[in-house]
This record gives structure tokens, C-alpha cells and sequence, in this order.
């Protein structure tokens, strides 16, 4: 699922979510909020890090590695219990996605990546499925 | 206590919940700033003399810092950037000239703010309810209380640990817009299915994908029908119930309320009546791979190719392989 964020330690290592909410519970202030919407637990210390896209977090710039990603410095956790969703059939299979999850799509010569609640009826995926709604 | 308005009592009645004796209001307060050897009245002195309504925030666990909430109790309009601005000007001198204290500053106005605001919250470090980034702006009296507790409750438990980052923009907007940005999410949840789904233990809303999260892959160990509702047991102590119209899913209790009875089972796609022993044998031991909720059906797609359907007084099994007609259970 995409609302479960992707996590890396300082060797670039990636990171059991679970896992490590599970060592945060260890201390109750850790946990800064467990409720109806969700998880947010404080990680400030704890040398975790996160990509943080395309460019610098701070300036931009893109990476000096042509495949290489910048990485941010993670203080807080935060896992969304009501994470956007929405539904959509594919092929022949109606799905739940995460509102933000990406798709690539067959548009015409080109590939298009649109994220799942923007896919329209008629769509084609790359793999040759098609959005039917 | 007097209060200006209900906004205002709402929000101090909760800072006094979670802060206790460090919570304070005053009204039409004249800012006094801290100096190193004598108190004196900034420079918002007028005309017009600058007063300010304020809640103060303090916290135990660092007794230094101080929370300042302005509450926008706006009947029909929304905050605008000189809201925003007035505030990172109050919270901005507070901090140039105090000697020891820290403040951080927050902003409430239920009906929300206007874009314009968000540059300006964010540039001055100012944490802003409801949050500004979502797209419903406006939310229910109830849930922009429930913001504000969870910011106060975070920030109390956040002061544990070093937190000089919350003093650098846009630090503790960011902040705060995490612990509530998520709100809007639950409350489309409620919107759209209602209390369908309720947590079992905790009694949390909850929605389709977090039941589906939770059951994908578990093995079906067993169910029972009482006058209370179904209850279908699930590997790693799991439950689901169909209570009503109502599902109930998380750790298993163990608890199955009502007397037994026997409800009125399936097979096929067409309903042929069948005893419920037959359906348990034969959706026992298999798991989980898909799941639909139809408003008063709820399905299992279980491994074997077999379908369960849920409803509140029949229980229905089929065999999802074709030809249909030559795969009939």
C-alpha cells in the first residue's frame, strides 16, 4: 500500500515498518498519537531516512548519481488508517487502490504515468488491461 | 470563566484536559514580553493599543515552552493571511524578546482558511486547525476539537525528546499538519459507509481496505450463527462479525454473544439450501484472497475457488470456477 511510507536506515537498507513501530512501542513516548486515524510515532533518533524524490529536499538539484536518490532525515512516522482509496475495475477485476498509487499507461507512442484516481474509462496499461471504470 | 465564544471554551476545555493547570486564557491581554532585567509592553502598543485573546499551552515535560492558540471564530468567512500574520507577529515577539520561554504558535478557525494562508503559516512556523493542505477545508464542530487534542497530546509526548527542529520553519506547521491532515480521510470513510465497519476492542471506525488488509491470506477456522449475529474465526486470532448491517473485525475476544440458532445456508450460485455443516467443511481451512462488500452482502473469495457470502441471517457458498454448471457443489 502505498499510504505505508518506504523507510531506509543509514546503509540505504530498507526498513520493516511494522518492525520498527513495534521497537517504538517499547517507549510509550514514542507514540505520539494511536487513534481512530492512524499511527504517528517519533523516530528523530533513530537514523531513519526516506527518498525524497526527485531532487534535493532542500534545493532541488538533482542527484549526482544519474539512478542514485536523495534521502531526507525521518523525525515522525506517520501511518493514515483512512488512506485516500478508490475503486476501479481493470481488466476483469475491480480493485481497491490507494488513491495515490501510479499507473503506467499506453498512450498511443508514448507511456503516460497517472496516478489511480485519475485513471479514466477507456484507459489502456501497459500490460494491455483496460480501465473500464 | 467567561468565554467570547464556544469555539473558545471547546478548545480551552481541552487544552485544560491534556495540559491541566499549565493551560491558561486571557483576554484582551496587553503583550508583555520577557527582557533580561525588567518586563515591559511591546511595541503593539497603539493606537490602537494591541490587545490579544489567547490560550496558553504549557507542557510538563518541558516546562520552557509555551503553545499559543488563537481561536478565529469566524461566522461565514474564512481566516485570511492577516489572521496568519497577526498571529506569527504575536508569536514572532513573544519569542525576540522573551528570556527563557520558547513558543511555538497554532491557529484554529473551524470554518477554515483561504489558500492564501498556507505560505504564510508555513513560512512563520505556525501550525494552522483544520489543516490546510486537504482538500475539504471545512470539517464537523467535533472533529476540529479531536485535531486539536491529538496535536496537544503529540506535541506533549514529542517534548520528550529533543525538539530545537520544531522551532525552524516550517517545522512544526508540518507538524501539525501530519496529525491532522489524516482526519479528512476518516471522515470521508464515515461519509461514505457510514459505521459499516467498526474495529472490535477499540471500537474505531474503520473501512473496506483496512478489512481487507487484515484478512488477505488468513485461513477461515470457523463460524457460528447466534441471535446476535455470524462470527466467522480467522487464523492469527482473528474475527469477523456480521452484526446487523453492521461489521465488526480485529483480535478475537472470544466473546460470541446470543443464543445459537440455525440459520438458513446455501449453495451454488442460485441457492440450493444446504446445512450449514456442508458450508463449514466446506470454507474451513481455506484462506482468503479477495473480498467485496455489497451494502447488505459481504463476500470472501476463498482459495479452492470458492465463494463465501455473508449476510445477516444466510450464510451462501459457490464455486467461482467455470463452466458454473459443471463445477456445482
Amino acid at each position: 500500500m502505498s499510504d505505508r511510507p518506504i523507510l531506509i536506515n543509514s546503509k540505504r537498507e530498507r526498513i520493516d515498518v511494522d518492525e520498527l513501530i513495534d521497537k517504538c512501542r517499547s517507549d510509550p513516548n514514542r507514540i505520539l498519537a494511536d487513534d481512530e486515524v492512524g499511527l504517528v510515532a517519533y523516530v528523530g533518533d533513530l537514523d531513519i531516512y526516506t527518498v525524497s524524490g526527485l531532487g534535493h529536499p532542500e534545493t532541488g538539484d538533482p542527484s549526482p548519481d544519474v539512478k542514485g536518490h536523495w534521502v531526507q532525515k525521518v523525525n515522525e512516522v506517520s501511518l493514515v488508517r483512512f488512506g485516500g482509496s478508490v475503486r476501479r475495475q481493470i481488466g476483469s477485476v475491480v480493485k481497491t487502490l490507494s488513491a495515490d498509487s501510479v499507473f503506467v499507461i499506453q498512450d498511443k507512442d508514448r507511456l503516460l504515468k497517472v496516478k489511480a484516481k485519475d485513471l479514466k474509462p477507456g484507459m489502456v496499461l501497459r500490460t494491455g488491461e483496460k480501465v473500464f471504470w | 470563566m467567561k468565554f467570547k465564544n464556544e469555539l473558545e471554551r471547546r478548545i480551552f476545555d481541552m487544552a485544560q484536559r491534556v495540559c491541566g493547570d499549565k493551560a491558561s486564557i486571557e483576554h484582551n491581554k496587553t503583550l508583555r514580553i520577557e527582557v533580561a532585567n525588567s518586563v515591559e509592553v511591546a511595541s503593539f502598543v497603539g493606537p490602537p493599543k494591541k490587545e490579544i485573546d489567547v490560550i496558553t499551552a504549557g507542557f510538563e515535560s518541558s516546562p520552557d515552552l509555551k503553545l499559543l492558540i488563537s481561536c478565529k471564530d469566524y461566522a461565514d468567512s474564512k481566516a485570511e493571511p492577516a489572521d496568519v500574520q497577526e498571529w506569527a507577529a504575536v508569536v514572532g515577539t513573544m519569542n525576540s524578546y522573551s528570556g527563557v520561554s520558547q513558543y511555538l504558535g497554532l491557529v484554529v478557525c473551524p470554518i477554515g482558511f483561504t489558500s492564501g494562508c498556507e505560505p504564510w503559516a508555513s513560512s512563520y512556523n505556525l501550525g494552522v486547525i483544520p489543516p490546510l493542505k486537504g482538500k475539504r477545508l471545512v470539517f464537523p464542530t467535533d472533529t476540529y476539537v479531536e485535531m486539536f487534542e491529538r496535536v496537544l497530546n503529540a506535541l506533549s509526548k514529542r517534548l520528550h525528546f529533543p525538539h530545537e527542529n520544531l522551532f525552524r520553519a516550517p517545522e512544526f506547521y508540518d507538524f501539525v499538519y501530519r496529525l491532522t491532515e489524516p482526519f479528512e480521510g476518516r471522515d470521508q470513510s464515515v461519509k461514505d459507509s457510514g459505521k459499516r465497519y467498526r474495529l472490535l476492542g477499540k471500537g474505531w471506525v474503520s473501512s473496506f481496505p483496512e478489512l481487507v488488509k487484515t484478512f488477505m491470506g488468513k485461513t477461515v477456522l470457523g463460524i457460528a450463527s447466534t441471535t446476535t449475529g455470524l462470527y466467522i474465526a480467522f487464523s492469527n486470532d482473528l474475527s469477523f462479525r456480521m452484526i446487523g448491517k453492521q461489521i465488526q473485525f480485529g483480535p478475537n475476544d472470544g466473546v460470541i454473544g446470543g443464543q445459537q440458532i440455525v440459520i438458513k445456508c446455501e449453495k451454488n450460485y442460485f441457492g440450493e439450501p444446504c446445512e450449514m455443516g456442508f458450508l463449514k467443511k466446506l470454507v474451513t481451512g481455506q484462506k482468503v484472497t479477495s473480498a467485496g462488500d455489497w451494502g447488505d452482502r459481504f463476500e470472501f473469495g476463498l482459495t479452492d475457488d470458492l465463494m463465501l457470502a455473508v449476510e445477516p441471517e444466510r450464510l451462501q457458498v459457490y464455486r467461482t470456477r467455470n463452466p458454473m454448471e459443471k463445477n456445482l457443489l
